[in-house]
């Protein structure tokens, strides 16, 4: 079952991929959504405010999503925060780097809303199960 | 001033074979080190003169070193060399079996000669150093040719009438200047000038190749100064895309966001139609919701013509970089870069065609790979 409390950031550098992002996760069910424009903003966030779950783009200026990933990984505080990536960058290399870093699980550009939820579920479902 | 006074005692050699012997001259006193080319001989020279080389359109005596030195010489092979020094502001050629290296020695481990030296006058010998397994003889040019008398000057009538000419032009100094001048302009960036001067030799080359730079230099400049005028104003309406697309998606996403809360209201009529309360009210307020999102869905459909017009805005941008290429391709043409590798360029913008690209099915797969 989907927690529909969670707290999701999304990270994307256009606001039209967040509103779209913002917009399928409302109708999954989840209304406890922020979001920040590149990495620097997302861990600035993240380290204010306890997050669930972080949906992040791969290419945004500032800060990449995969340098975002390692940071979270690398901080002591964060590392526990699964993070989504939902991303235009999908060439074989970019997926085995993301998961070397430890991404949760990986979504391509242009997503429907069942893929999304799918995500969500399996990371959630992961969590719980193992 | 330890320091200065090391640097003062390093000798610059140039290392050469004659025979089976090694010797070194100090490199200030070499202009240039050239293959063995065609030696004119002429009549009536001493005999360890060798003849004249034409060294850029200048005559130039060659003088035969292991006959000077009394020692054996090779024959001519490929490593034969002629090494032009100055000697009283004239230049000489001196014929080497071959040039080694260039060495760099304290002053201070420079032998005296020993009192005999086999087949060598000592005195043109300044000293002797050892370098890994060998000695070299570290020879006096101005020492080894104080004797020399130059025969050959340019009233010398042995000289061919020809070769006399060739020297005297090519030496002119406002040939030279002019060159100086057309090259100093062209770092300078301007392409305007040319060199008219005829001229033969080598010099003359140059000043040719130099002319035929300039001519493409020429054709090419206005043309890229004219693609590159374009591209501020290109990168400039391609921001002016991206922001209006940015916008009008905006403007989409909030008219499909009404509709979707609206059918949630809806729904809500609905279900109370289906349990019978006040389904004349929950009717009226579907209607009206219905009447309101056609016509929301059909500003959508209005909305979506900024496909239209940005597609034409891109279109012209993508005949302004087609217009660039060509001329960076007539470039390339005309100064025959062929190493089309060395032209690649990273580029920054990541695949949009898709077809490198994967789509979800083979990232799950991926993703299934490493246990996900």
């Amino acid at each position: 079952m989907l927690d529909l409390k969670l707290k999701i950031l999304v990270v994307d550098d256009f606001s039209t991929m967040r509103r779209i992002v913002k917009n399928i996760l409302r109708q999954i069910g989840y209304s406890n959504i922020d979001e920040a424009e590149d990495g620097n903003g997302a861990l600035s966030k993240l380290r204010q405010d306890k997050y669930d779950l972080v949906i992040s783009d791969w290419n945004m200026p500032n800060m990449t999503g995969l340098d975002l990933l390692k940071a979270i990984r690398a901080d002591g505080n964060l590392n526990g925060i699964p993070v989504l990536m939902v991303t235009a960058e999908s060439k074989k290399e970019n997926v085995v780097e993301a998961i070397k870093y430890g991404v949760n699980n990986y979504v391509v550009k242009p997503f429907t809303a069942d893929i999304l939820k799918n995500k969500i579920e399996k990371i959630f479902d992961g969590k719980s199960g193992g | 001033m330890q320091e200065q006074k090391d640097i003062d005692d390093v000798l610059q050699l140039v290392g050469f074979t004659v025979g089976e012997e090694n010797f070194g001259i100090n490199i200030s006193e070499v202009h240039e080190i050239n293959r063995f080319e065609q030696i004119n001989r002429l009549p009536d020279l001493p005999n360890y003169v060798l003849g004249v080389i034409d060294l850029r359109g200048v005559v130039i005596p060659v003088i035969n070193l292991a006959e000077k030195l009394g020692i054996q010489s090779r024959e001519v092979t490929k490593d034969t060399r002629i090494i032009i020094i100055g000697f009283n502001e004239e230049k000489v050629g001196i014929l080497v079996d071959s040039v080694s290296e260039v060495l760099r020695v304290l002053s201070n481990n420079l032998e005296k000669p020993p009192s005999i030296i086999k087949n060598v006058n000592s005195e043109y010998i300044r000293g002797i150093i050892r370098n890994n397994n060998h000695l070299s003889v570290i020879l006096d040019i101005q020492q080894l040719f104080k004797d020399y008398n130059p025969l050959l000057t340019k009233e010398n009538t042995m000289i061919s009438p020809e070769i006399k000419s060739v020297a005297r032009e090519e030496t002119s100094d406002p040939a030279i200047e002019k060159i100086v001048e057309v090259t100093k302009a062209m770092a300078d960036g301007n392409f305007t000038q040319e060199i008219d001067v005829n001229l033969y030799g080598q010099v003359g080359e140059i000043a040719r190749y130099i002319n035929a730079t300039l001519k493409k230099l020429q054709s090419i400049e206005p043309n890229i100064a004219q693609a590159s005028d374009k591209i501020p104003e290109a990168s400039m309406q391609l921001s002016e895309i991206t922001k209006a697309t940015e916008e009008a998606t905006h403007s989409i996403m909030g008219q499909v966001e009404r509709v979707l809360d609206s059918q949630d209201v809806i729904l809500h009529n609905l279900f109370s139609i289906e349990k019978g309360n006040g389904v004349q009210n929950s009717a009226g307020e579907i209607k009206q919701i219905v009447l309101d999102n056609k016509e929301t869905l059909l500003d959508i459909i209005t909305g979506l013509s900024f496909q239209d017009l940005t597609g034409q805005k891109i279109k012209a941008i993508i005949s302004l970089i087609e217009e660039v290429e060509k001329r960076v391709l007539q470039l390339i043409v005309t100064f025959g870069l062929k190493d089309k590798a060395a032209l690649e360029v990273d580029s920054p913008l990541m695949d949009l065609s898709g077809k490198s690209a994967l789509n979800q099915n083979v990232v799950d797969n991926l993703l299934e790979e490493f246990g996900f």
